[in-house]
C-alpha cells in the first residue's frame, strides 16, 4: 500500500488504564485504514473499540505504540488532524437546553468551518431544528450527532456505533449517505454491532477481542471464510457418515423435513460430484451468514490465534 | 478502492470564525448559578438601603466587634467618617460570608466547568474539533473569571443604585472600590482553585461539590481563626485574611496592600496546576 494512501496508521497500540488493578484495554494492535475506504471496527462489548477510537482522537493517551492520521502524529499534530476529522462519539448526553440548530452551530464554530453539508444532511435526516434537544427521542438525538459529525465535510469520519438507536429507515438513510460520501473520497472508520450494516457498507473490517486484533479482512474474504450451505433432498437413502466424508464438508445436519444441510468450506465441485451419485430431489446453495464468522471471532473460545494486520495487496 | 479516490480537493468546507465558543458555552452552562448569585446580591444590597433608617437606631460598633461580626470577618473598628450605608453593606455583603456564598457559587461553577463536560461526553466532541486542551482550559478559566466579574459588577451597580434610590445612602467610593478589589482577588483565588478541582475530577457534581467544600473549609478557617489567638493561624489558610474587603470599607484603611498578591498568586498557581494536569490526563468519565 502506498503511504500516501493511508488515512489511519495504528502501530502497536497499547492502552492500559492505571489503577490498583490496571486494565489492559488494548494490547498491541496494528492496522491501517486506506483513504477513501469504509473500515469497520468490530468486537464485543469491552473489546477495546472505543478506547482505540479515543486514542486516535487524542482524548486518551496511549500507553505504547503510535497512531497517525494522514501521516500526522495523532498527539503532536492533533489540531491539524482534528480540522479534517468528523467524530461521532458512542456515549454522549446532548445539552438539552439547546435547540438542534444552536447545537450544530456551536460545533461548526468549534470546527472553524461552515456546515456545508448540512442542507444535504437535513434532507436525509429530518429533525426539528428549532426544538430543544431535551425533547428529542433517542433516534433524533443520534441523527443530530450524525449531522454534527458530517456537516463540515470532513476528510475522515470516525464513528462510534453510528446507527445506535436509529430505526430501519434511519439506518438505511445513513448507510446510503455513507456510501455516497465514500464515493466522494471520504474515509470512514466506524465501530458497529450491526453486522448487516457492516456487511453492506464496509470495504474492510477489523475484529478486536479482549484488546487484541483477531482479524483484519475484506468483506469478500470474510464471505469466503463463511463458506456456503448446501440444502439437499435425496430420493434414495443416504447416511450422514457418507455426507461427512465428502471433501470440504464441515458440518452436516438432518432437518425435520428430511432434507440435509451441508456446511461447506472451499470449492463446491467435489460436493456436487459426490451428490450426483444419488438421486437428488432438491438442491439449493446459499451463502452462509456472515454473522457466524463474526460470532466466531467474538467468542472467547475461538480457535484462531490473534493476528496482526493483514492488508491485501 | 484506491488512494486516488480520496482527493482532498473534493472537500468543500469553508472556514468560519471560531470566536470564544467554549467561553460562551461555559457561561451559558453556569447561567442559573450566576443568575441566582447576582439576584441575591441585588436583594441584599437593596434591603440594606431600604432598612437604613431602622439601622440608624442600632449600635453598629457593637455589632461589628461582637461575636457574630467577628465570625463573619467584619470585626473591625468603624472609621470616624464611614457612611452607615457603606458599613452595613460591608457587613452584610463583603465579609468572608461573601466568599462562602458567592465564592461558593463561583467555586461550584468552576469546579463543574470541565468535569461536567467529561461526564456528559461533550468534552470528547469539543476536543475532537481543532480546539486544543490549553485553549479549552483557558477559555473555561476566562469564563469563570467573567462570571466573577459579573458578580462584582452587579454588587457595584447595586450599591450605586442604593445611593441613588435611598435617602442618606452614601458611599466613599475610593474605599468601596478598594474593598471590591479585595473581593476580586478573593474570587480569583476561588476560581483558580475551582479550575484545579475541575481538571482532576470527571463528574460535574463531584467537581463542583469538592470545590465548594474547599471554600467552606476556607470559611471555617477564617471564622475559627478569628475566634481566638490560639487558632489565629487558621486564618492564614484562606484568602479572606489577605483580602479583608469588609475591613477596608468599614475602617477606611488599606493596610498591607501587598497581601492582595497572595490570593492572586494562589489563584494563578491553582489554575496553572489544573492546566498542567488537564493537558496530560486521559479524558475518562
Amino acid at each position: 500500500m502506498d503511504g500516501a494512501g493511508v488515512a489511519i496508521d495504528v502501530a502497536h497500540l497499547v492502552k492500559t488504564y492505571p489503577g490498583k488493578q490496571p486494565v489492559r484495554a488494548v494490547r498491541d494492535i496494528s492496522f491501517q485504514v486506506e483513504r477513501g475506504e469504509i473500515f469497520g471496527f468490530l468486537g464485543p462489548n469491552g473489546a477495546g473499540k472505543t478506547t482505540t477510537i479515543r486514542c486516535l482522537l487524542d482524548v486518551l493517551r496511549p500507553t505504547g505504540g503510535s497512531l497517525s492520521v494522514f501521516g500526522l502524529d495523532a498527539r503532536r499534530d492533533a489540531l491539524a488532524i482534528h480540522s479534517r476529522v468528523g467524530y461521532l462519539p458512542g456515549d454522549v448526553r446532548l445539552p438539552g437546553e439547546l435547540t438542534a440548530k444552536q447545537f450544530l452551530a456551536r460545533y461548526s464554530r468549534l470546527a472553524g468551518l461552515e456546515p456545508v453539508l448540512l442542507p444535504q444532511l437535513r434532507e436525509r435526516f429530518e429533525i426539528p431544528m428549532d426544538r430543544k434537544l431535551k425533547s428529542f427521542s433517542k433516534g433524533m438525538r443520534q441523527m443530530t450527532l450524525i449531522m454534527q459529525a458530517f456537516m463540515c465535510d470532513p476528510e475522515l469520519a470516525v464513528l462510534d456505533e453510528p446507527t445506535s438507536g436509529l430505526d430501519p429507515l434511519g439506518q438505511r438513510a445513513f448507510n446510503q449517505f455513507l456510501l455516497e460520501q465514500a464515493g466522494r473520497g471520504m474515509t470512514v472508520f466506524m465501530s458497529s454491532h450491526i453486522l448487516s450494516e457492516v456487511e453492506h457498507t464496509c470495504h474492510r473490517v477489523a475484529v478486536i477481542r479482549e484488546g487484541r486484533l483477531a482479524a483484519v479482512e475484506t468483506i469478500e474474504a470474510l464471505r469466503e471464510r463463511s463458506g456456503q450451505v448446501v440444502i439437499v433432498e435425496f430420493e434414495d437413502p443416504v447416511t450422514e457418515a457418507e455426507l461427512r466424508a465428502i471433501a470440504g464438508v464441515q458440518d452436516v445436519e438432518r432437518q425435520a423435513n428430511g432434507s440435509w444441510h451441508l456446511k461447506l468450506a472451499g470449492s463446491i465441485d467435489p460436493v456436487i460430484k459426490a451428490l450426483a451419485r444419488h438421486t437428488v430431489a432438491r438442491l439449493e446453495v446459499e451463502e452462509a451468514p456472515l454473522e457466524e464468522v463474526f460470532l466466531k471471532f467474538y467468542s472467547a473460545g475461538a480457535s484462531e490465534p490473534a493476528v496482526e494486520e493483514v492488508v491485501p495487496a | 478502492m484506491s488512494a486516488e479516490a480520496a482527493a482532498p480537493a473534493l472537500r468543500v468546507a469553508r472556514p468560519r470564525a471560531r470566536r470564544f465558543t467554549v467561553l460562551a458555552a461555559t457561561l451559558y452552562e453556569s447561567r442559573t448559578l450566576l443568575g441566582a448569585a447576582c439576584g441575591y446580591i441585588v436583594i441584599i444590597g437593596l434591603l440594606v438601603g431600604l432598612l437604613l433608617p431602622a439601622f440608624k437606631t442600632l449600635n453598629l460598633q457593637i455589632y461589628l466587634t461582637g461575636t457574630l461580626g467577628s465570625l463573619l470577618g467584619g470585626g473591625a473598628t468603624l472609621g470616624p467618617n464611614t457612611p452607615l450605608f457603606a458599613a452595613y453593606l460591608a457587613l452584610e455583603l463583603y465579609t468572608s460570608f461573601f466568599m462562602l456564598l458567592f465564592g461558593g457559587v463561583l467555586a461550584y461553577a468552576a469546579g463543574a466547568s470541565i468535569s461536567r463536560n467529561i461526564e456528559d461526553g461533550t468534552l470528547d466532541l469539543t476536543l475532537a474539533r481543532p480546539v486544543g486542551r490549553v485553549r479549552l482550559y483557558l477559555e473555561k478559566w476566562a469564563a469563570m473569571l467573567v462570571g466573577g466579574a459579573l458578580i462584582l459588577v452587579v454588587s457595584l451597580l447595586t450599591a450605586y443604585a442604593g445611593t441613588l434610590f435611598f435617602p442618606n445612602a452614601t458611599l466613599h467610593w475610593t474605599w468601596f472600590l478598594l474593598g471590591n478589589l479585595d473581593v476580586a482577588a478573593m474570587l480569583f483565588a476561588v476560581v483558580g482553585m475551582g479550575m484545579l478541582v475541575s481538571a482532576v475530577t470527571s463528574a460535574g457534581r463531584a467537581g463542583g461539590g469538592a470545590a465548594v467544600m474547599v471554600v467552606v473549609f476556607w470559611y471555617f478557617c477564617q471564622t475559627f481563626g478569628s475566634a481566638g489567638d490560639r487558632l489565629a493561624f487558621l486564618q492564614y489558610l484562606g484568602p479572606y485574611y489577605y483580602a479583608p474587603s469588609s475591613h477596608v470599607i468599614t475602617t477606611e484603611q488599606w493596610t498591607d496592600p501587598w497581601k492582595l498578591l497572595v490570593p492572586v498568586a494562589a489563584g494563578l498557581v491553582f489554575g496553572l496546576a489544573g492546566l498542567v494536569y488537564f493537558r496530560r490526563r486521559d479524558i475518562t468519565a
